[in-house]
């Protein structure tokens, strides 16, 4: 049973079909494993109720041969900053440990149509602002590759969709939703080995998203395998009469051809210098250098380009990131729902000491600054700055996709850091350094998908990054499938 | 104090008013005035996490429309901003505004007594979310929230300083309630808090630099404004005049104590921190869209009250009367053009203006539309009138129409109006009843001259029954046939 928790959907959706297993059994197991690895903490919240419901009314499904598609029964997680209604939705802070919504997000809405079933919601960094996974008020979710038992001392998930990583990475489930800001997918995606999706802005719903930046966020899926990745963004995306900037254009499913039938020949593939920065890894420029050279043997264009604007892409995002965050937390004042301190000497006060309360130190501090670049004797110097460096960042990648079609970078500079090594740092600046190689594709609204390629020496996933132009999600993850087949990463799903 | 009278007052108008709509502006609730509250509130009212805004397009066609009404320049690219502040009454912590108005520029002109319009620049016309509202309960320290409001579509309508006093800015307000009514882009209640008014005052000498402005709050309701205007015009002048500054506040009126009063001072300006509203795309509207709602406008009172004036020769007094009342000249055009062919315009004018205004002010009747007296009734009195039946006892009466027997005729017609509205009898009879010098006959006849659906009658047989009851009914028909 634990090889099937590991394989991917489409081999346990045949095992469904044929009976030789049900979903009620998938799930019991499914939940039993989740308890197992407790120790992970990448759950805030296990829903075992409504997943042994779901699975009951799935295993009917099957045994009279209606499954409602190639998800059905099969048990997925998502990030606890999408609301999911009647489920506890805490975005991992105290201001909303209490708070259960009464509607879905749409991403989970699509899921469950699909017959999905639903395990938990993960554990991120408060709502999602980190790269670690560890300003949460649950507790650190912990990376399981290299993991010591006998000493505390871990290797970080990433973040901030860390928990909905480990989940994956641990054979928990087959497929986790996270969200990408600035990485929020890629990097523990990428520190735990795993295929991480940011698809193009405004292509997969964001209503019920709690927001982080609206401008940039969107929902990441995260799964063992490209195939598999497939299948779940095949579920969910597509336009939204709910939210007024997903894209309208009508959503083609992706069908990839199988391995066999995949080429690289004459496929135009750049690599920007500006990536290859100061603090680059060495065992994660050989992989760079190693899976480029794999791509030109084997057909592919490969050509140095330049994207001269890179290296102000990570302040820019601060501070669009900052702006956006202070006007985002405005409503949470503790009124109509979500945490309300004991105050009662003025309004003012209520609010002030409630959201002093609710929120952790990342939060308030992003409030803050945020709130100092809106005033308006600071919003041209800052924001409207911010603004006009964007649009050169978007112009970068314009100009490149004129002459290569995706380009393949590094995700993260290193492999996962330990947790006592990360933690030296602040929250902003261990976000300035990790999100380097992840955040300009937020800028740009561009999708990017993060695949392991190899262990390092230490026995951690390196893993790289492709990026193409908007809505060049099949060619991008054709790529990634390609590679993915040539480099046979093994998953280290726990027994 | 001589001196106060050569200080001119500058004043401006910011006027929210509640667009007429199902939904309201950003949610898909309905918006509606004096429910329950709290039972009309969406998600996103409410500022639950992870909601998002769709634009209810109604409101955006509201929005334009009033731009062709008032004549302004039509944004072909339209944006939305947030407004930030803490309040209870605001779930989201900010607003969803316009920092860049779909609408610049335009007009109201608005007549002065003497009959000389003047216009009225507006600054800009923008749409934005209603906020909920909050009531402190005295003697507590609860605070009730009621979020029915949250979110209600506004057009926020401002006006350049062009006013100069209370009674100037009441005649704005109407005129542009009358506007927006016509328009149907809002129906104005003012007790339904439909429409809301804050004035922004401040006095300086004439070639001087403007002085401090003072920011009246909600001054809505015909007698505030115009009261609350003035008495802060009086208010600052002194102030001056004595030698003090005027400080930049936010005051309100209070009707019992007729004065105006500190709310809060304003020593430096709260800052909004405006961000531009990054879950609403920018809406390209294009040309084309806005012409096709412009002929959807329907005709704007200005327009009427000129091309009635002309059409029918009647004077601008009774144009005026006629436009502001919401179905007048409807009923006034049934009555001229339909039933009255022939008959004289200004006649008919005159008593839809004077005396059938005068019996539906009496039974509250505010639309034209609801007059229970038929405008075909009207036209045979009309008829009445003109053929000289209509006569009576002098009266001093003064209209200006040419007309025989004139002033007598058309006084006594008055009379006959208040009979039409009361009674379902035959026109003639009522006025043969209230004016016994008439004949009923003769008032047949001239009714059946008009373009009357009156058929022949053939029949000799029924025209002896038909004369013979009208004799019987008349004691004044002189010998029998």
């Amino acid at each position: 049973m634990d090889k099937l928790l590991s394989a991917n959907i489409k081999t346990v959706f045949q095992f469904l079909i044929d009976g030789r297993i049900t979903v009620s059994e998938l799930i019991s197991n499914t939940l039993e494993k989740a308890h197992r690895l407790k120790k992970y903490n990448a759950f805030i919240t296990l829903t075992e109720n409504e997943a042994q419901q779901r699975a009951q009314q799935s295993t009917q499904r099957y045994k009279i041969k209606k499954p409602l598609s190639e998800l059905d029964g099969i048990p997925i997680a998502i990030k606890d900053n999408f609301c999911t209604s009647n489920i506890k939705t805490t975005c991992a802070s105290r201001m909303l440990s209490n708070f259960i919504p009464t509607y879905n997000a749409t991403v989970y809405e699509r899921l469950i149509t699909a017959g999905a079933i639903l395990i938990g919601k993960t554990n991120l960094d408060q709502f999602a602002m980190g790269s670690g996974t560890v300003d949460s008020v649950s507790g650190p979710a912990k990376n399981h590759w290299m993991y010591n038992e006998n000493n505390d001392n871990f290797y970080i998930s990433g973040g901030s969709s860390g928990g909905s990583a480990i989940s994956v990475a641990t054979g928990t489930c087959f497929a986790a939703i996270g969200s990408d800001t600035g990485g929020s997918t890629r990097n523990p995606a990428s520190y735990c080995g795993l295929v991480g999706l940011k698809p193009t802005y405004g292509l997969v719903s964001r209503y019920g998203l709690i927001p982080l930046v609206n401008s940039m966020d969107v929902p990441g899926i995260l799964t063992r395998t490209v195939d598999d990745c497939v299948v779940v963004l095949n579920c969910v995306a597509g336009f939204d009469p709910k939210d007024s900037t997903s894209l309208t254009k009508p959503y083609r499913k992706i069908r990839l051809p199988s391995v066999n039938k995949l080429s690289i020949k004459n496929l135009k593939v750049g690599i920007p210098n500006e990536y290859h920065c100061e603090h680059l890894d060495e065992e994660v420029l050989d992989v760079w250098n190693e899976v480029a050279k794999l791509l030109e043997c084997n057909g592919a264009k490969i050509q140095q380009v330049s994207m001269p604007h890179t290296e102000y892409s990570i302040v820019c995002y601060s501070i669009l990131n900052q702006c956006e965050v202070a006007s985002n937390m405005a409503r949470y004042d503790g009124i109509e729902y979500g945490f309300r301190a004991k105050e009662d000497a003025s309004t003012e006060k209520l609010f002030a000491t409630s959201r002093s309360l609710g929120f952790n130190e990342v939060v308030r501090n992003r409030i803050l600054t945020g709130n100092y670049f809106l005033l308006t004797r600071n919003y041209d110097k800052y924001f409207n700055q911010a603004l006009r460096v964007r649009r050169l960042i978007v112009q970068d990648f314009d100009e490149v996709w004129e002459n290569v079609q995706l380009l393949l970078t590094p995700t993260t500079l290193t492999t996962a850091p330990l947790y006592e090594d990360f933690v030296q740092k602040t929250n902003r600046d261990q976000c300035a350094l990790q999100d380097y190689c992840t955040q300009p594709a937020n800028m740009a609204g561009i999708p990017a998908v993060t695949l392991p390629i190899k262990l390092s020496s230490k026995g951690m996933p390196i893993s790289l990054q492709i990026m193409g132009k908007n809505l060049s999600e099949p060619m991008l993850l054709a790529l990634a499938k390609y590679i993915e087949n040539a480099v046979q990463f093994k998953h280290c799903t726990e027994i | 104090m001589g001196s106060t009278q050569l200080l001119t007052a500058l004043v401006g108008l910011e006027v929210h008013a509640q667009i007429f709509s199902k939904f309201k502006v950003f949610s898909k609730v309905k918006a509606l005035f004096g429910e329950k509250p709290n039972t009309l509130v969406s998600l996103l009212d409410a500022g639950f996490p992870g909601t998002l805004p769709v634009l209810n397009r109604r409101c955006l066609d509201a929005a334009i429309i009033t731009g062709l009404a008032l004549r302004g320049n039509i944004s072909n690219y339209v944006t939305f901003d947030r407004k930030h502040y803490f309040y209870s009454d605001l779930p989201l912590g900010y607003q969803i505004t316009q920092k860049t108005p779909i609408v610049t520029g335009g007009y109201v002109i608005v007549k002065d007594e003497r009959g000389m319009g003047r216009e009225i620049r507006i600054e800009g016309v923008h749409l934005e979310q209603d906020s909920g509202k909050s009531f402190e309960l005295q003697g507590t320290k609860a605070t009730l929230v009621d979020l029915n409001r949250c979110g209600v579509g506004l057009l926020e309508i401002v006006t350049k300083p062009d006013l100069r006093n209370g009674q100037e800015a009441l005649t704005f307000v109407r005129e542009l309630r009358r506007i927006l009514q016509e328009i149907g882009v809002c129906t104005a209640k003012v007790a339904a808090g439909e429409m809301r008014v804050d004035a922004n005052v401040s006095v300086h000498s004439p070639g001087g630099p403007p002085g401090t402005r003072v920011e009246l709050k909600n001054v809505s309701g015909a007698k505030s404004l115009r009261e609350a205007i003035d008495q802060e015009i009086d208010r600052q002048k002194e102030l001056t005049t004595s030698g003090y500054a005027v400080s930049r506040e936010t005051r309100s009126y209070s009707l019992r104590s007729r004065s105006t009063f500190v709310k809060r001072v304003k020593e430096s300006l709260e800052d909004y921190r405006y961000l531009p509203e990054p879950d609403l795309p920018a809406i390209l509207v294009p040309k084309s869209y806005v012409e096709h709602l412009r002929t959807r406008l329907p005709e704007l009172p200005l327009n009427t009250l000129s091309r009635i004036s002309k059409q029918y020769g009647i004077g601008t007094r009774q144009c005026q009367i006629l436009v502001a009342r919401p179905g007048a000249v409807q009923y006034f055009e049934k009555g001229s053009e339909k039933v009255c062919q022939g008959r004289k315009a200004s006649l008919v004018a005159s008593l839809v203006v004077y005396d059938v205004m005068k019996e539906l002010n009496k039974q509250k009747i505010e639309n034209f539309e609801d007059c229970p007296l038929p405008p075909e009734r009207l036209g045979i009195l009309v008829d009445a009138v003109a053929e000289g039946i209509v006569s009576g006892t002098t009266s001093s009466f003064k209209i200006m129409f040419r007309i025989n027997h004139c002033s007598t005729a058309v006084s006594n017609a008055k009379l006959v109006i208040p009979h039409l509205f009361a009674s379902s009898k035959s026109v003639a009879q009522i006025i043969e009843e209230v004016i016994p010098t008439t004949s009923s006959a003769s008032i047949l006849l001239s009714s059946t001259r008009s373009k009357n659906n009156w058929r022949q009658i053939d029949d000799p047989e029924e025209a002896e029954r038909f004369c013979r009851s009208c004799f019987s009914n008349s004691p004044v028909v002189g010998d029998p046939f």
